[in-house]
Order: structure tokens, then C-alpha cells, then sequence
């Protein structure tokens, strides 16, 4: 039993030898490797320097990049003050939270991997540490200390020209934006020179602008001090704007700029034509012919330096214009023989116009005037007003501070006035009536006889001495007539020359020569010598005016039906020379005073013709 | 289990007086099929170094080869027959290492396998030499095996100060079953009526053993022994 307890033995010992025979291998598996060489590595935080102060205004993330050399980057970590603030990796985020505006320290520890393939480069255990140490300073930019005081000037050229207060701290440059009225900012100017504190803004010309300008603070990566300031300017309207008419289809603008800054002023026609406007302030331009109404101008106010050709990217005004009109707008105007001027009225009111048609003197009239109401003077000087309920109203003079009488008629009644009579007929019964014109006494009626007859003119013409008289009778659905023209010595009429079935319409005593009548008729006029009764001339044209002042003649060339325009001619005063010839538009009327050219109320003066 | 094993001897001593017992020990040579582990450990390298999980120079400079091995067998005979208890011991691994001038990385695979079965040799030629008896004999083994693995895994940085600084992984530890049974042929030497002298070869198949996912650890392979023992 003992032989087979030492065998037991013996296989225990066995067994503990077994254990102590486990596999096992000493191959390390060694590579020469060399060892890692020293690099450069950097950083570049926002473009700051190291150990300078970095300005924060808010809470800001610093971004940054580092200069690696290929390494891969194990890890960053971000101290301030000392304590840890995180490891991002891009950015380095500071909450105004965590400091005051003293100055912080701010570290960066930056670890890279060796790269080499090493064991202890496997284990992240060799690498490369960079250490880069900042200072940062938190920047109150709103407040009032730190607000940059922006004004405007103007420069050498005019141009606007914005200055701002040095800024508190060290800038590295300043930018500078425009801001419209909708609120778009755009960059107009980069000034990297820190100590110029101005800026010229050559594109300015007028208008709302507000202008910001921000002074970047070295060393940060988006901390600036701002500052602000809307354009003080003068508001441009209508006031600013004339048009003066150079011709008939000619005129200029006058543009008086309020605002000093250098600008182009492009006009553009009713009809599209462009003009501008770069030196001066005048600009002539095409308009339609005269006479015009309300035509329509567009403005575009550019900046000097901008080419016309852009003048639909600005802002454009409207500005309408008419030839030159009569103040007031008379519905209804004559000649004062007496005083060399002009008279008329609207619905209310009473002008009186100088010789160059200013008007120099109104009254209000204390009844109204129709559409067919007539005003007429008296070679005398007294003043003959119609009014709606067809009273005829005598004043002493054209100042109506006196009104003689009232004459009433009826309101078919025609009535004319000459040096002191005033001639009325009665087309309901056929008469013709002579009154004195300043007491109103029917001096005699001359009765014509035949029938009623409502389509037709039935009216008196008398010359401005009073000695010849003449009644034309002009049925408007045959547009013929009988005329009589009369000399009238006393109360007795001697019939000097009559027509009938003639197409005369119109019957007109020549101011500057008494003994001469111009007979109307279709398409020509005769001048007739009332002594001889002689035609002296007859000419080819529709009469339409002698002028008063100068004794010129106006008539209106025959023209086709339909056509757009009315040709004239101005003659001597010896119906011989032609003075001027020229179109206007197509309005009815047309006559003239003291050599002004005038077609209802818009006038125009001939030498303007003559010469544009 | 030592109560278990010394109960079995004496049963089978006193099965009969004429009986003689025998115990071996032999040393032996092994290899193993381990084609499971092979591939993992090679999969798990090339995954490892392109992962950044292993250092970029490392390699397998061992991968589960052919090891020395160790069976203690208690047996009785009676005649041509002899049958008894065995034990052996197999180990092998796998070793991942890598060292430069900064340190060394290491990690090795072990696995070890515990066997313990009966068996049966017949001993079909006896010879006698003088005083001695040369026999040969075909030998069949079934066992069970306890087989375990475990992982050791070790960082070395050599610091700037010379000063070392090492780090161990975590050790994993796996223990399977299997078992196997496995055929020889041998030849036994008896010196002076007790000594032993004994050299087989043969081979050993094994089962079971599975760690997951179709891995398992197969200790197959080809057994060569040389051993001495006393009879009785």
C-alpha cells in the first residue's frame, strides 16, 4: 500500500508539473523604427496675435485653425484664467458670463500624435504639445463711451463725406455701410488705414440713407465699435423743378438741386426720349406741340458718377408741365385798348394781364360767369361783363371798383361793344340795338324782319371809334350768310356794303385802322377799305387776329380735314411781309398780343418760334 | 476528485492478485488543428492594425503551433490487456507582438486542454530480451476534454525618465467541453520486471469545444510520446 501511495505521489507531482509547462513564445516582433523629429506647429486664432489682447463683445466663438504638419490632432484643451473650458476641436466658444472686462488669460494646449507608427504613437503616448497663450477683454461696443459720432461734410468735389470720432481702441480697419430705406446694407468702403477716420461717398446724391460705420478691433475676431448716421438732406419737390418753353415744341428744365452733392439728371419725354443733366442745372428738351397740357416728365436723379444708361436702378419722379398759361384760366379774355392789356375771367374771378402777360390785378365778381358768356371792353376804357343770367355789366375801367349799371339782355342776345356804344342783337326778333354805352340809353333798334330761326348766328360787330356798325345773319346748317356793314353817324345807319348768301363768317374792325374790316369768309378773309370800300387785299386762310400792340396780322393756313396740326402766319402790319409761319397743335383758336402767340389761355411768344 | 481517483485505483487492485499495475508518465509532442483559432486570430490582426485597435507593425509571430505535451496514465494488466485511467495535459496559443524603440505590445491567445479518460492497449507481440520483455501494442483512448482559453494582453511604453510604464488588458477566460478519442501504437520496453520505458504515436480527434459562432477550439492533432513508469 505504501508503493502505491508514492505513486500517487509521484502522479501529483506530475500533474503540477504540467501546469508549469504551459505554451508560451518570446517573439517581440522588434522594428526599427526612427524616432520622430521635431516639428513647427502654430495656430491661427481669428487671425490674432499671440500675447496680444483679444476684444470680445459677446458671447463669441473664437475660430481657429492650426498649423499641424500633417499630424493628427489628439486632443485641445482650452484654459481660462487657468481653468479648464472645454476641447472643442474648431472653436473656442466665451460666454460674457465668464468674464468681466478685465483682461483673461486664455491658453491653448494643442496635442498632436508623432505619427511615426511607434508603439507608444499607437498608444496616443507620443506626441507632439503646443502651448499658445492669449489675452482676452470683453468690449461693451453699445455703449455710449464706445459708439463711434459719425457726421457729414461735404468734400473738395461736394461729395458727402462722413467723419467719425477716433475710437476707443486700437481699430485695424473700419467698414463702411450704406443702408436704404428698405433696410439693405450694402458695403461701400473698406478702409484698412486706421487712422483715417472719414469716407467720401461718391454715390450718394439724395434721399434717405443711413450710413454705418464699423471699426473692427484689432485683434478680435468680430468685436467693432459702430457708429451711425442718416444723411441730413433737403427734400427735392416739385418747387425745385421749371420748365421753361423755348418754342413750340422746345423747352428746358431748370432743376435748382438743394442738396450740394454732384449729381446726373436724366429726363425722360413723354415720348421716351432721354436728356441729361450733368453740369448746370438746365437741360433742354423736346416737348409736344404747342399747346400742351399736363405733359409728363420722368426724373431720375443719379449719382454723378454713375452712367445715364443706368438711370432705371433709381428712384424717379414725376413732374408735369404745360406751355405758359394765363394765371387763372379765363374762360373768356379780351383786349383793354385803353390800357394795353389783357382781361379776363373764369367763373368767378376777374385778371387783368400786363402787356407781357403777368397777371398784375384780379377782383372777384360778385355773380357768375357762364361757358357762353362774353367780356368786352370799350374802346373808352369801360369794361362790359356777361354774366350767367346774361346782365351785362358796365364798369367804369378794368379795375371793376365801379360798376355803372347793369344792362340786361336776353339769352340769345349778342351784344359788342366799341369806343362809347354797345351794340346788341336780338336774334328772336330780329333786331339790332344800338345803347350808350356808359349810361345804357337804347340810342335805336333796327328791325330786320323775317323769321325765328334758332340755327344761326345773329351778331353785331362795330368798329372802335363807333362810326361803322355791321350785323351778320350766319345760318350754321347752310354755313352761309348776309351781312350788312353800316356807317353810323347819329342814330342813322348808311348801308356801305352787304352780302348775301355768302359763306361769311366773321366780321372784324381793324383796331389800328379804323376804316378798314376784315370780311371772313370760308376759306379766304378780304381786307376792305371801309372810305373806298375797296377789297385792299384778300388772302387765301381763316382770319383769326390783328394784333393790337403791333398791328401784325394772324391767320390760319386752310388745312385738310383730320389733319393733327394748324399752320399760321404772321403778317406785317402791311398785310405783305410774313413775319412767321408755323404749326401748333390742333386747338381752335389762336390770336395775338403784343406779339405773344396765344391759343385759349397757354400763349407763347414769337420770337420763342422765330427763333428755336 | 482525488477521493474519486485513489477509490478507483483499489477497486481495480483488488480485481486480482496475479494483476499487475503500472504507472506512466510521458512527454510528448503535439500539434493542433486549431484551424478555427488560426483564422480568428488572423481576421482579429488585420481588423486590429487597419482598425488602429493593434499598433500598425504588429504581426503573429506565433499562431497555435505544435507544443510539448504530457499524459500520466495509471493502468492495470492482466495478459495481452491492459486498460486504466489517463490524463494529459495539451497547451498551445497565439501570440500578436509588436516592439520598437518605444515599448512593446503583446497579446496572446492561450488555450489549454485538460484530458482525462480511460483506455485500452492490447499488447499484441511479446518479445522477451534475457531478463527483459519488449511488447507492442495498438492503444484507444476515449476522454473528456476540458478545454479553456484565455487572453493576456500587456502595453509597455518606454518613458523619457527610462521608467516603464505598462498597462494590461483585461484577461478573458473561456472554459468548453469536448471530448475525443484517440487511437495509438506503441511500444513498451520492461526493464528488470518494473521499469518502464514507452513510446507511442498516434492521433487525436477531438469534438465539441465550441466557443460560439462556429469557433471552437480543436485540440486535433497528431500525438508522438515517449515515457517511463514503473510496473508493479
Amino acid at each position: 500500500m505504501k508503493q502505491y501511495t508514492n505513486s500517487i505521489y509521484l502522479i501529483s507531482l506530475f500533474c503540477l508539473f504540467f501546469f508549469s509547462c504551459e505554451w508560451d513564445n518570446n517573439d517581440k516582433n522588434y522594428i526599427e523604427l526612427e524616432k520622430p523629429q521635431d516639428i513647427t506647429m502654430g495656430i491661427d486664432l481669428a487671425g490674432v496675435r499671440e500675447d496680444e489682447v483679444i476684444y470680445i463683445y459677446n458671447n463669441t466663438n473664437l475660430f481657429y485653425s492650426l498649423s499641424t504638419q500633417g499630424k493628427a490632432l489628439l486632443q485641445v484643451n482650452l484654459y481660462l484664467d487657468g481653468n479648464s473650458i472645454g476641447s472643442d476641436i474648431s472653436k473656442i466658444h466665451l460666454s460674457v458670463n465668464q468674464i468681466n472686462d478685465e483682461e483673461h488669460d486664455l491658453k491653448v494646449v494643442i496635442v498632436l500624435r508623432s505619427g511615426s507608427g511607434s508603439v507608444a504613437d499607437f498608444a496616443n503616448l507620443e506626441q507632439y504639445i503646443g502651448e499658445y497663450n492669449f489675452k482676452i477683454k470683453f468690449v461693451d461696443q453699445n455703449s455710449t463711451e464706445n459708439r463711434l459720432k459719425v457726421s457729414q461734410t461735404i468734400d473738395e468735389n461736394n461729395y458727402l463725406k462722413l467723419t467719425w470720432d477716433e475710437p476707443t481702441l486700437p481699430v485695424d480697419r473700419y467698414d463702411v455701410y450704406s443702408k436704404t430705406w428698405n433696410g439693405d446694407e450694402k458695403l461701400i468702403g473698406t478702409i484698412n488705414d486706421p487712422t483715417q477716420n472719414w469716407c467720401v461717398d461718391k454715390n450718394y446724391v439724395y434721399g434717405f440713407q443711413q450710413y454705418r460705420v464699423a471699426a473692427h478691433v484689432s485683434n478680435s475676431s468680430d468685436v467693432y465699435l459702430e457708429g451711425f448716421h442718416t444723411v441730413e438732406y433737403t427734400t427735392i419737390n416739385e418747387d425745385n423743378f421749371k420748365v421753361e418753353i423755348q418754342g413750340l415744341n422746345k423747352a428746358e428744365l431748370l432743376f435748382n438741386n438743394p442738396n450740394p452733392y454732384p449729381f446726373c439728371l436724366v429726363v425722360k419725354d413723354k415720348l421716351g426720349n432721354i436728356y441729361k443733366m450733368r453740369d448746370g442745372n438746365r437741360v433742354s428738351f423736346s416737348k409736344s406741340l404747342f399747346p400742351v397740357y399736363n405733359e409728363l416728365l420722368r426724373l431720375y436723379l443719379l449719382p454723378a458718377n454713375n452712367e445715364e444708361a443706368d438711370y432705371l436702378n433709381f428712384d424717379n419722379y414725376y413732374f408735369y408741365f404745360s406751355d405758359d398759361i394765363l394765371t387763372g384760366i379765363p374762360n373768356v379774355t379780351t383786349v383793354d385798348v385803353v390800357k394795353k392789356q389783357l382781361i379776363g375771367s373764369n367763373f368767378s374771378s376777374f385778371y387783368v394781364y400786363d402787356k407781357n402777360l403777368n397777371a398784375i390785378n384780379n377782383a372777384t365778381i360778385h355773380y357768375n360767369l357762364s361757358t357762353g358768356s362774353q367780356i368786352n371792353s370799350l374802346t373808352n376804357g369801360l369794361v362790359a361783363i356777361q354774366d350767367i343770367n346774361y346782365f351785362l355789366h358796365i364798369y367804369s375801367d378794368n379795375t371793376l371798383n365801379r360798376e355803372l349799371y347793369a344792362l340786361p339782355l336776353n339769352y340769345t342776345d349778342h351784344f359788342v361793344t366799341g369806343k362809347d356804344k354797345i351794340a346788341v342783337t336780338d336774334p328772336v326778333n330780329n333786331t339790332l340795338s344800338v345803347y350808350e354805352g356808359a349810361t345804357a340809353i337804347k340810342l335805336f333798334t333796327n328791325n330786320y324782319g323775317g323769321e325765328q330761326d334758332y340755327s344761326r348766328w345773329f351778331a353785331p360787330f362795330l368798329s372802335y371809334d363807333d362810326k361803322y356798325i355791321a350785323v351778320l345773319n350766319y345760318n350754321f346748317n347752310t354755313r352761309l350768310a348776309w351781312y350788312k356793314i353800316y356807317e353810323m353817324q347819329g342814330n342813322t345807319l348808311t348801308e356801305k356794303k352787304s352780302e348775301i348768301n355768302v359763306p361769311v363768317n366773321n366780321i372784324v374792325f381793324n383796331y389800328n385802322n379804323p376804316n378798314e374790316v376784315f370780311i371772313c369768309y370760308s376759306t379766304r378773309f378780304d381786307i376792305v377799305d371801309l372810305t373806298t370800300m375797296q377789297t385792299k387785299k384778300s388772302i387765301t386762310g381763316a382770319f383769326r387776329d390783328v394784333d393790337i400792340l403791333t398791328g401784325n396780322l394772324l391767320y390760319k393756313v386752310n388745312s385738310t380735314t383730320g389733319s393733327l396740326t394748324n399752320q399760321y402766319k404772321i403778317l406785317a402790319s402791311n398785310y405783305t411781309d410774313e413775319i412767321l409761319s408755323f404749326s401748333t397743335g390742333n386747338q381752335s383758336g389762336g390770336r395775338l398780343f403784343n406779339s405773344y402767340f396765344m391759343i385759349n389761355n397757354y400763349f407763347i411768344h414769337t420770337d420763342k418760334i422765330k427763333n428755336q | 476528485m482525488k477521493r474519486i481517483i485513489i477509490i478507483t485505483f483499489l477497486t481495480i487492485i483488488s480485481l486480482g492478485a496475479k494483476s499487475q499495475f503500472s504507472v506512466n508518465y510521458s512527454a510528448g509532442y503535439a500539434s493542433y488543428k486549431m484551424n478555427d483559432m488560426k483564422e480568428l486570430m488572423t481576421f482579429s490582426l488585420q481588423m486590429g492594425i487597419s482598425s488602429g485597435n493593434l499598433p500598425p507593425n504588429a504581426k503573429l509571430v506565433d499562431i497555435f503551433p505544435a507544443y510539448v505535451m504530457h499524459t500520466v496514465d495509471v493502468g492495470y494488466q492482466s495478459g495481452n490487456k491492459e486498460g486504466g485511467l489517463k490524463l494529459s495535459y495539451m497547451t498551445t496559443g497565439s501570440k500578436i507582438a509588436v516592439a520598437d524603440y518605444s515599448g512593446s505590445y503583446e497579446e496572446k491567445l492561450i488555450t489549454n486542454g485538460y484530458r482525462m479518460g480511460v483506455f485500452y492497449r492490447h499488447h499484441f507481440c511479446n518479445m522477451t530480451i534475457k531478463q527483459h520483455t519488449l511488447s507492442f501494442f495498438a492503444e484507444l483512448s476515449p476522454a473528456l476534454t476540458i478545454a479553456t482559453m484565455k487572453t493576456k494582453s500587456k502595453l509597455e511604453i518606454n518613458k523619457s525618465d527610462n521608467t516603464t510604464l505598462t498597462e494590461k488588458g483585461e484577461e478573458i477566460n473561456q472554459k468548453k467541453t469536448g471530448y475525443s478519442i484517440q487511437p495509438l501504437a506503441g511500444a513498451r520496453f520492461k526493464l528488470y520486471n518494473h521499469l518502464l520505458l514507452t513510446a507511442s504515436a498516434g492521433y487525436d480527434f477531438e469534438f465539441g469545444a465550441s466557443l460560439g459562432s462556429g469557433y471552437r477550439m480543436d485540440f486535433s492533432g497528431f500525438r508522438i510520446n515517449a515515457g517511463v513508469g514503473y510496473m508493479f
